[in-house]
């Protein structure tokens, strides 16, 4: 009988990752978590065509970042972000280096399951797909819940690539400065941005760790 | 229902709450009357310290201004914390007024014990009004408004011109020699004595230092600046800037996309500003075709080196003053030396004309209220550093490449002169200059040789750093995630398959192997990567100790896989410093590395780093000992040279490394070929910023 998860039927698992090995180990770890491991070869179509026929094919996907090359043309966070919108669950593994974060901070609002890539296991991955599902139901885990946050701009620094400003989050940890990529702010806004200006934001206060906070819905005040 | 008017009322005690503690420093409240005088539309404004070097002397301010009468004494003078800017104002000389809420005048009066007021205003030329506060009188009341204050009009003495006269007498305390220089300082740089001074405002301050001040900033050696940076902010907030050599040629022009950093290239959106900067080269060969010399431009750069910020011609301090580098030109030049100017080989000015009353000074006159404009005028002139950063370092690329390409031509034509000289030296002497030249050239060549190679190695080394880099992000990512994923499949399945006593015993000990050795790779390349976080290279505060805690977490597989016990006895509290975490992390990571080479050759013993730290006025000392064997077969001195090394197959780096960047970090280092643990021991003092 194939294995339910928070009341989800989930059985068929698309693996994702660009390096064959990587992609059979992770297969393991998926076949472990008594689901069917589908590893993808890829090439990958569009990412609108992947993500609808990931949907249409599988119950949930586990994917790596870092997809590159000739095997995709977007990130694994792009991926897993476009497969929140059609509520297909899907795990993505990270190392957690601060670049693989800036580049991925604009799409954690949508990434319910990030997993560091030494913490796979067939119980993280049943964790990691039942935060999904408990998500699209409108009742995400604690560290997940989004709460209007005032946001202080601390300073920011245009002369690197990506632009990056950092932040406090009072309401998470006053102490802990957040780096964070200019461009995760709209283009219209991004001039406001400057050092002591505060703005709101929809910040999941309950993460536990930086990298896993999310913000989304700004509202800029004209004045800082 | 009965009813009893009140009003608040103010203790005497609020005087000095306004006064002393919100403007503590004399040369910031006598400024403050100055920019009355300013207000006033005085051309001229004397300030005179009598007998000022012991309590009891005298402070006068005197201004040929438009004055005051009973009126506005009364209803302007004399009413504290109300600020009279008003930006759609100009005085009869269509001046800006500086604005003042009165609390630097307050700070000021109260110097002495006695404050005496004495104005001749402009339109009434046969009257003088006179004020006279005794201090003493508040101490005795119970409010501020129990003190009646008398403004007494008197005929006016014939002859007696316009303008307004402050007496502080009996002052509380002396006024120092430091106090006096910096009085002259501000007095001097206030009206902007590097442009044209349109205002026609010129203060002035009676006493030695100023004179000699004077005569340094008036000395004006901007024509001796090897480069003049300057950029204009227009209304619409759009730049343009240019570059022009010490001849007055221009270099390169620039326009508003070139200069903005921004990515979209926006406006600024700051008032019209002006940004002229002149940054010098102070060596001997600039100097050579100077009119000036080095020592002239370094004193006077000493002074008034630094960007100051001018408001509708009034300087604003703090920007500009020693130690302020509000355009953080030393950290840019610190992480990036080349071509750069510092505040103390570059001097400039940053001219703001604003009505609109954008930029806000603070209360208490410690520079402007941090507000968007205020980061967007900051933004202008970092932008134009950068900018001129960029087209230097291209210049200087170019001069590289010149240099590459003509050295060779000039030492054979250079050497064709000597062979030349050699020819006309008489026969007899020929053969011994000959040869002498010839061993010359020996030597030069084995020179040039050593070079290229110390060249060759920093390429090496660093091309090795960017391929470890490389590496560490590949085997970080796909072969080692492999391995360890697939290791932990074999340990799940054959556990479940084979059951845990049977497991435990084939396969328990191979499988915990891979994973351990995995881990241990997995350091190596987070440690590499970690080394090269390029956020550790921004300009920041830095936490001495949380950076020495981090580099021995980091360090700690190596160190326990060597058997070496690293221990740290860290000074309580949380030393900072102001430079890059990368700087203060190279130092620690050189030491331990070095350490942990000549460790290596110590059989038998424990082998033991001990790091230290330790805190006194303003410095952190780090001392890095350990129990090797020690600093030999070179001296405690050299071995801070690059490429000098006792080690086969050693770079000699690692020292030289630390050695620069500790001078960089503004501190200093030395070694001890013996320390405390028998081994080497290097002891690194750095200033800090706070503990």
């Amino acid at each position: 009988m194939p294995p339910q998860i928070v009341g989800r039927e989930v059985s068929r698992v698309k693996v994702v990752d660009d390096d064959p090995a990587a992609r059979e180990a992770m297969s393991y770890t998926v076949n472990d978590a008594a689901f069917q491991a589908l590893p993808d070869d890829g090439p990958l179509p569009s990412l609108a065509d992947f993500v609808h026929a990931a949907k249409s094919s599988v119950d949930a996907v586990v994917c790596d970042h870092r997809i590159r090359g000739s095997y995709a043309t977007f990130t694994g966070a792009e991926a897993v972000a476009g497969l929140y919108g059609e509520k297909c669950p899907a795990v993505l593994c990270t190392r957690w280096s601060t670049a693989d974060i800036d580049a991925m901070r604009q799409y954690i609002r949508y990434i319910p399951s990030l997993i560091p890539s030494d913490d796979v296991s067939p119980e993280s991955l049943v964790d990691g797909i039942s935060r999904c599902i408990q998500e699209f139901r409108d009742n995400p885990v604690p560290s997940r819940k989004p709460w209007r946050t005032l946001i202080r701009v601390e300073s920011v620094d245009t002369q690197l690539l990506p632009a990056l400003f950092y932040v406090a989050v009072s309401g998470w940890d006053s102490k802990e400065i957040i780096r964070l990529p200019l461009d995760l702010i709209p283009k219209g806004q991004r001039s406001l941005i400057k050092p002591a200006y505060r703005f709101f934001a929809q910040v999941n206060k309950g993460a536990e760790r930086p990298e896993t906070l999310f913000f989304s819905d700004f509202e800029f005040p004209s004045k800082g | 229902m009965t009813s009893t008017s009140a009003s608040l009322r103010f203790s005497p005690d609020i005087l000095s709450r306004l006064g002393e503690e919100l403007n503590p420093s004399i040369d910031q409240s006598i400024l403050e009357l100055v920019k009355n005088s300013f207000d006033a539309d005085a051309k001229n404004c004397t300030v005179v310290l009598s007998n000022t070097d012991s309590t009891g002397g005298v402070i006068r301010i005197s201004d040929d201004g438009d004055g005051m009468d009973a009126d506005g004494i009364v209803n302007g003078w004399l009413v504290l914390g109300h600020s009279s800017r008003d930006p759609e104002k100009r005085t009869r000389l269509n001046r800006v007024p500086a604005g003042s809420k009165g609390l630097g005048r307050l700070a000021a009066l109260r110097l002495g014990l006695t404050a005496i007021l004495e104005s001749r205003p402009r339109e009434k030329k046969r009257q003088e009004y006179r004020l006279r506060i005794q201090w003493s009188d508040y101490a005795a009341a119970s409010v501020v408004e129990d003190v009646p204050l008398t403004v007494e009009e008197h005929v006016r003495k014939s002859g007696g011109s316009d303008g307004t006269d402050v007496t502080i007498e009996n002052l509380r305390a002396a006024v120092s020699r430091p106090e006096v220089k910096r009085l002259a300082r501000s007095l001097i740089l206030l009206a902007d004595p590097f442009g044209d001074n349109p205002e026609g405002f010129k203060p002035v301050l009676k006493a030695s230092e100023f004179s000699d001040l004077e005569a340094l900033v008036t000395a004006r050696y901007f024509q001796d600046a090897e480069l003049h940076l300057t950029a204009a902010l227009d209304k619409k907030g759009h730049v343009r800037a240019s570059i022009t050599d010490w001849r007055g040629k221009a270099l390169f022009t620039a326009k508003h996309e070139e200069v903005s950093a921004l990515p979209g290239r926006p406006i600024y959106k700051c008032p019209e500003a002006t940004f002229d900067l002149w940054a010098f080269i102070l060596n001997a060969e600039t100097f050579a075709t100077r009119t000036s010399t080095i020592a002239e431009v370094r004193e006077w750069l000493q002074f008034f080196g630094g960007v100051h910020l001018y408001q509708n011609g009034l300087r604003v301090s703090p920007y500009g003053n020693p130690g302020n580098d509000w355009l953080d030109m030393n950290l840019r030049r610190t992480q990036s030396p080349e071509e750069r100017p510092s505040t103390n080989n570059s001097i400039g000015r940053v001219s703001v004309h604003e009505t609109e009353g954008l930029l806000v000074q603070k209360t208490d006159r410690s520079g402007f209220i941090e507000n968007d404009s205020f980061a967007e005028l900051k933004r202008f002139a970092s932008d134009a550093l950068e900018w001129m950063a960029r087209r230097r370092m291209q210049e200087a690329q170019k001069r590289r490449a010149r240099e590459r390409e003509e050295n060779p031509r000039r030492s054979s034509q250079a050497k064709l002169r000597v062979s030349e000289a050699i020819r006309s030296v008489p026969a007899i002497q020929r053969p011994a200059v000959q040869q002498a030249f010839d061993k010359y050239e020996v030597v030069r060549e084995k020179e040039i040789k050593t070079l290229r190679k110390e060249v060759q190695l920093y390429r090496t080394l660093s091309t090795a750093g960017i391929t470890a880099a490389t590496f560490a992000h590949e085997s970080a990512g796909n072969p080692i995630k492999a391995i360890d994923q697939a290791a932990k499949a074999v340990e799940r399945r054959a556990r479940k398959e084979l059951g845990e006593e049977k497991y435990a015993e084939a396969l328990l000990k191979p499988v915990a192997l891979i994973l351990r050795s995995t881990d241990a790779l997995k350091v190596l390349g987070s440690v590499t990567l970690s080394l090269l976080d390029h956020e550790k290279r921004r300009a920041a505060r830095v936490d001495v100790h949380h950076t020495i805690k981090s580099v021995l977490h980091m360090y700690e597989p190596f160190t326990l896989d060597r058997g070496v016990t690293v221990t740290s006895q860290l000074a309580s509290g949380s030393p900072f410093l102001r430079g890059s975490e990368a700087a203060l992390e190279s130092i620690v990571t050189n030491f331990l590395n070095n350490s942990l080479v000549w460790l290596e050759k110590l059989h038998g013993n424990q082998r033991t780093i001990l790091i230290q730290t330790a805190l006194s006025e303003g410095i952190v000392q780090l001392t890095v000992s350990d129990n090797g064997t020690g600093i030999e077969e070179i001296s405690v001195e050299d071995v801070w040279l690059p490429g000098e090394t006792t080690r086969p197959n050693g770079t000699g780096l690692g020292l030289a490394i630390v050695h620069d960047t500790v001078q960089d970090l503004g501190g200093s280092v030395r070694a001890v070929a013996h320390g405390g643990l028998g081994g080497a021991t290097f002891i690194v003092e750095l200033p800090i910023l706070g503990a």
